[in-house]
């Protein structure tokens, strides 16, 4: 348990360096500034709208960045191993695969948890200029916009450990979209009177993971109140999620062909 | 009686192929089995097998039938992995890693940590002659110097059993003496070694026995001494200003001067006592005599 344990946060750490030094970490940083400064320059110009705009756009840009940062760190993670033949050096060793896809994904959360860091950071510095008061539930939101970005990475790796690369990008979007459209989807469903249409999207409803239970963007921008056990909810469908992804995953990885 | 330390048992071992993905024998009903402590040497041409064998000892491949193992244990096995050290035919390193942090990463794999692990990195990293390179980046160091890189790496974790794919390759032949030093000394110390290579003269040096593998088969094993026509030619090195009234005498398989105006000629081992006598006779400066073995798939073919 302890050699797993040294393994994985020598293979986390690995990735983590491998990425800062390749310069994927400031590229997305850099566009992610710049797209607050676009916000910036569209607040300007909404009169009136300023800090509405503000909020808005801050929430999507580090909402959206989780999905790009798991499709820009992720897409690569196992075929580029593969394929550089770097996964031979590693399985040589007395790693399991297991090992190996947990050291990654500990690796990406690393990256993102940086990243993520510096974008709420500037985004914090942009409301503040900005004169927008923020309130905890401005935290509690991008607390749970975090559990999505990993939420998104497990699935990153899910999709790294069996498909292509271009598909991998297919279905990521995908799941980020539908996520956040599946309690719509939902009440489609339990409002039609269709019953193979009511059946049908009641289970596209479940094979997704509702983003939505874990967005507090609104009660954060309309000062709503947040229940625990919404929270809590929240927190359950991030955990389930990710924890079932990852293992998805590890089983998938497990059973391929890699050499 | 000795115990097997890597032991291949009838395994057969394919890849899907082609449009049908038929599949295509890689290696075929190949049995070997290397004691502690011995040095093998594994021999054939390109695209034998020798790689896919040595995959296949490491664990890092399952074969279709038969079994591989390390120890006793099955070569998958993590226990079993945990004794063996693999050096590839090519580095494969992570180009945004520094030579010690590639180290350390690799040992703390194998189990290692600090503060034993940074020492081992500095010792091991002074025998292959890198120690100025460990704040260097993998991407910027030569074939040469990754090639010793990958020895360092195999050797980081003091393996019971070493597992090399061509390990001369990329080096020079100062390196190539100082690697096989390194070889011997770790035989000495109980080490059992497996290794591959197209060319006969690497594997002389330190194998107690050699394995010829041939289209994913074992062709033949056995001591060196047991080769069939085990006769090979011997190379030379000299000054002589009466080259054409040897020539008669020494009859070359070939004949080249340098640049140095020293004569490189190639001839058979009858030839050999002759030209010792004229060494001795005065009539050429000999420089050096090394026998040249031939190609062992030339001899079994």
């Amino acid at each position: 348990m302890k050699i797993s344990g040294i393994q994985i946060h020598a293979i986390a750490l690995q990735f983590f360096k491998e990425t800062l030094r390749s310069r994927v970490f400031i590229f997305l940083v850099a566009i992610g500034a710049l797209l607050f400064c676009g916000a910036q320059v569209l607040g300007i110009m909404a009169v009136g709208g300023k800090y509405r705009i503000l909020q808005s756009a801050g929430f999507w840009i580090i909402g959206i960045w989780g999905l790009v940062s798991s499709l820009v760190l992720g897409v690569n993670i196992v075929q580029q191993e593969i394929k550089m033949k770097t996964l031979y050096t590693v399985l040589s060793r007395p790693v399991s695969r297991t090992v190996f896809l947990v050291g990654k994904f500990f690796g990406m959360i690393s990256v993102m948890a940086c990243q993520y860091v510096l974008l709420v950071l500037m985004w914090l510095v942009q409301l503040w200029m900005a004169g927008i008061p923020v309130t905890p539930n401005h935290f509690i939101a991008l607390i749970f916009i975090f559990f999505e970005w990993i939420l998104l990475a497990s699935f990153s790796l899910l999709f790294a450990s069996f498909t292509t690369s271009v598909l991998h990008v297919f279905f990521l979007t995908a799941i980020y979209y539908l996520g956040h459209w599946s309690n719509a989807l939902y009440l489609f469903a339990k409002n039609t009177d269709n019953n193979l249409l009511n059946h049908g999207l009641t289970i596209i409803y479940y094979l997704f993971p509702n983003l939505e239970a874990i967005n507090f963007r609104d009660a954060a921008f309309y000062g709503s109140h947040i229940s625990l056990s919404l929270a809590f909810q929240g927190g359950m469908v991030a955990v389930f999620w990710s924890v079932t992804t990852l293992l998805g995953a590890i089983l998938i990885f497990n059973l391929k062909r890699v050499l | 009686m000795k115990s097997s330390a890597i032991q291949w048992d009838d395994v057969n071992y394919s890849v899907p192929s082609g449009f049908w993905m038929r599949s295509q024998k890689i290696i075929e009903h190949f049995s070997l089995s290397v004691e502690k402590g011995e040095v093998i040497g594994l021999i054939g041409a390109n695209g034998a097998g020798k790689t896919t064998a040595i995959k296949l000892g490491t664990g890092l491949l399952k074969p279709d039938s038969g079994a591989v193992q390390i120890n006793g244990k099955p070569a998958a096995e993590r226990e079993a992995r945990s004794a063996i050290g693999l050096l590839t035919e090519n580095q494969y390193v992570y180009p945004y890693l520094k030579l010690k942090e590639w180290l350390r990463l690799l040992g703390s794999l194998s189990g290692m940590s600090n503060p034993t692990l940074d020492d081992k990195i500095e010792i091991i990293l002074e025998k292959v002659g890198l120690i100025e390179k460990k704040e260097v980046f993998m991407r910027t160091l030569s074939k040469g110097q990754t090639q010793r890189a990958g020895i360092a790496q195999a050797i980081l974790h003091s393996p019971e059993i070493l597992f090399l794919d061509e390990p001369m390759s990329g080096l020079d032949p100062m390196w190539r003496g100082r690697i096989q030093d390194l070889l011997i000394d770790y035989k000495k110390e109980g080490g059992t070694i497996l290794f591959s290579s197209h060319i006969l003269a690497d594997v002389v040096q330190i194998s107690d026995r050699i394995a010829v593998i041939r289209s994913g088969q074992m062709a033949w094993s056995g001591r060196l001494d047991e080769l069939p026509e085990n006769r090979g030619n011997y190379q030379a090195v000299f000054f002589s200003d009466r080259i054409s009234d040897l020539l008669e005498l020494i009859k070359p398989d070939s004949l080249v001067q340098q640049p140095d105006k020293s004569w490189v000629i190639t001839i058979d081992v009858s030839q050999k006592n002759n030209l010792i006598d004229l060494a001795g006779s005065g009539k050429i400066s000999l420089e050096s005599l090394t026998p040249v073995y031939a190609n062992v798939e030339e001899i079994l073919s």
